[in-house]
Parts: structure tokens; C-alpha cells; sequence
């Protein structure tokens, strides 16, 4: 190996993004400990890696939720031919089958998780265990943050974080353990904006628990607010009933 | 002492930096290959698919238009950062929809093939650009000068050394700077040291730092923990007889390597 040339763009976009093996990254990073010209590129690189970083995903990134609503309805539509003719008995009810977004936006909500978890009012054990599970829920590993919020049980004070592990729990099609954390929790004496969160979820939950008529109560005080999750409910109200358990 | 300076790099010979020429180690990209891997993932997004895959497509599919914008600038350019940021999200957000149409599959053809395509729409995207912006402006177009070749970059540079620095410091012996601040720099909290790092070298805001998955806090607590963070260093630094300096080579390597560990460690662990 040998080091008289600079580093490439390619090899720097590698490194940034982590997809170098040890030695590869070793060998990197000492070719550019000794090139200045290559840091001051790879300054620019990571710069505009953490710009990505930190930068929500732009708008129409994500597929309209009504687009995705009218491709799973129609793919619906095809599954449901096909058990016709068929005549087998297919379960069309999985855990995103319906469409509805059970994913919760962590930005202001997660600077009120820390000031929950302020010296004082945690353990440093606690504090991690937010940590981590807040960079799990970041990164949509909801396995991990059911590992990390369900057991042990979470003080009650941990609203939010009781939030995300309804959300993880409904993205990993527990719906009927997403309604006892979110129960628990009482909902309705939440702040905003997590009271409509949690009554969000609380109706995404029983509505895939099959309890459609406590959800659909539940539908229609959301579909009267205002705001994110107003439009979500007020979309999942002009959808279909869903069909009973 | 010599500062990190990203205007050595224009002095790069352009074959210099071409894929392909690296002869460290394994010279073949990797970035390439990941790009194929998760474009069949998120052409699946759409019914329920990954959305940590769709994050990481998008991710280093801007970073690699980005890597082709910037050569095709030393040609054409010049671009601001933000310009720069821009066109590269307007183009990646069209390749992402055309990935969805099935207009644009990078698993098709070769790897090289797919790199040539994103060079090609990265030059295109900045000709536009640039004709766009010489068509709405009043005066009469104008060659860029020598100097403008690269424009975006520079500005790092200087708000780095800038947020360290309160005169220029020549003489000292770099090396022994670098050690000096690396070694404040670790008595940070990793959050504090996150932050300070994306402050410094990254030049996000406050409200961007805010948002980061490794500190998400408010941009009223990242200001606190800024302000905290350069008092500490200032005071470690004069400690060792040292006072605020332009940041020498070497020093933001190390000091990336650091964070990117524990982010690793972090992501890992969870």
C-alpha cells in the first residue's frame, strides 16, 4: 500500500458513511492524518454528511399518504381477487396492512424526554436507557426499543418514552401490548401535543386489536383537532371500516 | 503554522482524484455497491417498506451527487454551499421518484455504469444551474475567476479557525496544539463534544445540532452547551499555556475518528 496520492472522493464518501472494513478505515485515516489537501476534502464531505444528518427527510421523500393508501388498496383489492378465485382463506390483517403511520415525530418531544431525565429525576442507568432508545426509534430498530423500554418496566413520569414504546410495539404487531402500556399511561390526562399522540396510537391500537368501536370513538374526537394528527385521523376517517375481529 | 486549508485541494491534478486511482488499500469504492443494495429496498417503501434503508439511500445518495456537483463546479462553477446543498437534494429527490416509477433502476447495468449516470446528472444539474442563475441575473455573465473555482469549502475553514480563534497564532508548534486541544476537547461530555464538532466543523446551526440523533435537545440547550463547551476549552487551553488558534492539520481527522467511535459504539450498543 502506498500513500503518495491523494485520497479519492469515493474513498471518502466510504469512510463517512461507514462502509469501510478496520483496516480499510485504519489505512484511510492515516492517509489523511498526513494530507491536508485530502482533510480539508474530507472536511467537506462530512460536513455534508452531518447537513444530511440533520436535516429532516424532505417532504416528498416519503410516498403521500393517500398515494400509499390507494397502492395498498388496490393491492388489497388484487389479494382479495385472488382469495376469490382461489377460495383460500387468507388473513389480509397485518401489522401495516391498514396504512395508518404510527411513527411519531421526536424533535420537540425528545428535548422534554431529556428535561424529564434531568440530574435528579433519573438514574444515570435510566438516562442511557433513553438515550438509547431514542437513537433505536431515530434509526426505526423497534425491536430494540421494545427491548429497552419494556422490561424493565419505565417509571410513570417517562411519559414520552411510554409513547415510543407503544409506537415500537404497533410497528412490530403487538397492538394488544401497545393498548396496556398506552392505557396505563391514561391518555387523556396527557399534555399536548402527546395526549393526541397517545390517543392516536390508543385508536391504531384497538382498531388492530379488532376493538373497532372504542376506536372509532376515539377516531372521531381526533378527526375534530387540528394539527398532524387531526389530518392523520381525518384521513383514516374517510378510509373504509375497517371489517370486525 | 500552517491551517487546514481547502484551498490545497483545488491544487489537486484532477486524475488525482478520480475513482480509481487511490492506491490505498482496496482502491475499489464500496458506496457504489450499497447504493444497489438499498435502492431495491426502498423502491419498496412505498407499500410499508424500510424506512431505515430509504434514510440511508437518501443519505449517500446525496453524498455521492454532492462528490460529483463539487468536480463538475471546479469546471463549470462557481456554487455556494447552500446552492450546492440544494441542487444535489433537487436532484436526489428525482432520482428517488424515478426509482419509484422504475424509470431508473441502479441495480441494472454495471456499477460504473451507475456512477457515470450520477456524474451525468450531477453535471447537468449544475449547466442548469448556472445558466438559470445567469439568465436571472441583471448583469451580463461573467466568467468566474481562478479564485471561485471552489467557493464552498473555504467557508468551512474559516468558521472553524474563526470559532477557536482570536488572533492568529503562527508560531506555535502545530503538532503540539493539536495534541493540547484534542486533549481538551476529551474532557467534553461526548454530547458536549458532538455538538462543539458539529458547530465548528460542520457549521450547523443550533437548531440543526438540536435535531441530531445524538443530542436532540432544544437549540436554547445547544447554545448552553456551546457556550459551556468554548469556555472549558478556552480555560484548558490556557492551562497549557496555550490561547485560541487557528485548528492545525491533522487535528480535525483525529478528532472526527473520536466521534465517530462512540457514535459507533452508541449505534451498536442499541
Amino acid at each position: 500500500m502506498t500513500t503518495t496520492a491523494h485520497a479519492s472522493d469515493d474513498l471518502l464518501i466510504d469512510l463517512s458513511a461507514g462502509l469501510l472494513d478496520e483496516e480499510g478505515r485504519a489505512g484511510a485515516l492515516r492517509h489523511l492524518r498526513g494530507c491536508p489537501a485530502c482533510e480539508g476534502r474530507f472536511l467537506e464531505v462530512t460536513r455534508q454528511a452531518e447537513r444530511l444528518s440533520t436535516s429532516p427527510l424532505p417532504a416528498g421523500l416519503r410516498p403521500a399518504a393517500a398515494a400509499r393508501w390507494t397502492r395498498r388498496a388496490s393491492l388489497l383489492a388484487a389479494a382479495a381477487a385472488i382469495v376469490i378465485v382461489t377460495g383460500a382463506s387468507i388473513a389480509l390483517r397485518g401489522p401495516r396492512a391498514d396504512g395508518l403511520d404510527v411513527r411519531l415525530p421526536l424533535d420537540a418531544e425528545m428535548s422534554l424526554t431529556r428535561s424529564a431525565l434531568a440530574p435528579g429525576a433519573a438514574t444515570e442507568t435510566d438516562a442511557a436507557r433513553a438515550d438509547e432508545a431514542v437513537a433505536a426509534y431515530h434509526r426505526g430498530d423497534h425491536t430494540r426499543v421494545v427491548s429497552l423500554l419494556g422490561d424493565p418496566p419505565l417509571p410513570k413520569r417517562y411519559e414520552p418514552l411510554h409513547l415510543l414504546l407503544a409506537s415500537a410495539l404497533l410497528a412490530e404487531g403487538r397492538p394488544a401490548d401497545a393498548v396496556s402500556v398506552l392505557e396505563q399511561l391514561d391518555t387523556l390526562t396527557l399534555p399536548q401535543p402527546w395526549r393526541d399522540r397517545g390517543r392516536w396510537l390508543l385508536y391504531v391500537a384497538l382498531r388492530r386489536d379488532g376493538r373497532n368501536d372504542a376506536a372509532e370513538s376515539i377516531l372521531k374526537e381526533l378527526a375534530a383537532s387540528p394539527g398532524e394528527i387531526g389530518d392523520r385521523a381525518r384521513a383514516a376517517a374517510a378510509r373504509p371500516a375497517p371489517a370486525g375481529p | 503554522m500552517r491551517s487546514l486549508d481547502i484551498q490545497t485541494a483545488r491544487r489537486i491534478p484532477a486524475a488525482a482524484i478520480e475513482p480509481g486511482t487511490l492506491p490505498l488499500a482496496d482502491a475499489r469504492a464500496r458506496w457504489p455497491a450499497r447504493l444497489r443494495e438499498l435502492a431495491g429496498l426502498v423502491r419498496r417503501t412505498g407499500e410499508g417498506g424500510d424506512e431505515a434503508a430509504l434514510e440511508e439511500f437518501w443519505r449517500l445518495l446525496n453524498l455521492a451527487l454532492h462528490g460529483y456537483v463539487r468536480r463538475h463546479v471546479r469546471r463549470f462553477g462557481p456554487l455556494s454551499a447552500d446552492d450546492a446543498f440544494d441542487l444535489t437534494a433537487d436532484k436526489g429527490l428525482d432520482l428517488v421518484a424515478r426509482l419509484r416509477r422504475g424509470s431508473w433502476d441502479p441495480g441494472a447495468g454495471t456499477e460504473e455504469q451507475m456512477c457515470a449516470f450520477l456524474s451525468s446528472v450531477a453535471r447537468h444539474g449544475v449547466i442548469d444551474f448556472i445558466r438559470r442563475r445567469r439568465r436571472e441575473s441583471a448583469g451580463p455573465a461573467r466568467e468566474p475567476m481562478t479564485d471561485e473555482l471552489i467557493p464552498f469549502g473555504r467557508a468551512i475553514v474559516a468558521d472553524a479557525a474563526q470559532a477557536l480563534t482570536t488572533e492568529a497564532e503562527t508560531a506555535l508548534d502545530g503538532r503540539r496544539y493539536a495534541r493540547a486541544l484534542l486533549e481538551c476537547v476529551q474532557t467534553l461530555t461526548p454530547r458536549a463534544r458532538l455538538a462543539w464538532y458539529l458547530r465548528v466543523f460542520s457549521d450547523c446551526t443550533a437548531a440543526r445540532i438540536a435535531r441530531h440523533p445524538g443530542i436532540l435537545t432544544s437549540p436554547a440547550g445547544v447554545d448552553l452547551i456551546l457556550n459551556r463547551s468554548r469556555r472549558q476549552l478556552r480555560k484548558c487551553l490556557a492551562s497549557r499555556g496555550l490561547q485560541a488558534s487557528p485548528i492545525p492539520p491533522g487535528t480535525f481527522v483525529a478528532l472526527w475518528e473520536r466521534i465517530d467511535a462512540e457514535q459507533r459504539r452508541k449505534g451498536g450498543a442499541a
